[in-house]
């Protein structure tokens, strides 16, 4: 089915609340801790 | 954007969101989750993270491989502008698994910038150099022909 993003129904789902407060993605987490997170925004090319 | 896009489903602190990939391989479990970075440079700054749910656990680096790549992504970026609705403040940044992975968000992003650009100010992280992960240490505004380790977004 076609959609528009924008208008995109999201429904909270409470099965899923187990997974509140977990870090699913660790690795992911502690890659963009290491260099995602001093990263400063540069607003020229 | 128009695309075709799966039904999401989200966790009540909206932090988690699940959607079901249908394709080649059958239904695949995806879950994006945003997570708080720590706060050098920006306090609203948050980790997407893209991932299967394969046997009971996640697998971040899984190359599903599904055939439905676009609407994967769209359902991603669908996710991404509402989540951003919903915490306009907060700058997402989004790094591959990856080299490989990285390169593939940042074609998808490059085969997209007017429309994304419409919604966010988009940023790019290069390398520091061609031998490792590492990132530079800071964002500069995306250019289609540039090699990215890491893309940020903000909500415009």
């Amino acid at each position: 089915m076609v959609k528009d993003a924008k208008k995109t129904v999201i429904k909270v789902d409470s099965r899923l609340n187990n997974l509140i407060g977990k870090d699913l993605f660790p690795e992911k987490t502690a890659h963009a801790n290491k260099y995602g997170a001093a990263v400063k925004i540069r607003n020229n090319k | 954007m128009k695309q075709e896009l799966y039904e999401i489903n989200s966790t009540e602190d909206l932090s988690t969101y699940v959607f079901l990939s249908k394709g080649r391989k059958g239904e695949i479990v995806k879950i994006v989750q945003f997570t708080h970075l720590r706060m050098e440079v920006s306090p609203d700054r948050y980790n997407l993270a893209l991932g299967d749910w394969i046997d009971e656990k996640i697998d971040a680096g899984n190359i599903t491989n599904n055939g439905d790549i676009k609407t994967v992504m769209a359902t991603v970026g669908a996710i991404t502008l509402y989540y951003t609705s919903q915490f306009p403040l907060r700058e997402i940044f989004v790094a591959g698994s990856s080299r490989n992975r990285s390169r593939l968000y940042q074609m998808l992003v490059s085969n997209n910038l007017e429309e994304i650009e419409k919604d966010f100010d988009v940023f790019g992280i290069r390398y520091f150099n061609n031998r490792s992960d590492e990132l530079e240490g800071f964002a500069k505004p995306f250019q289609k022909n540039e090699t990215y380790g890491a893309i940020l977004v903000i909500r415009k």
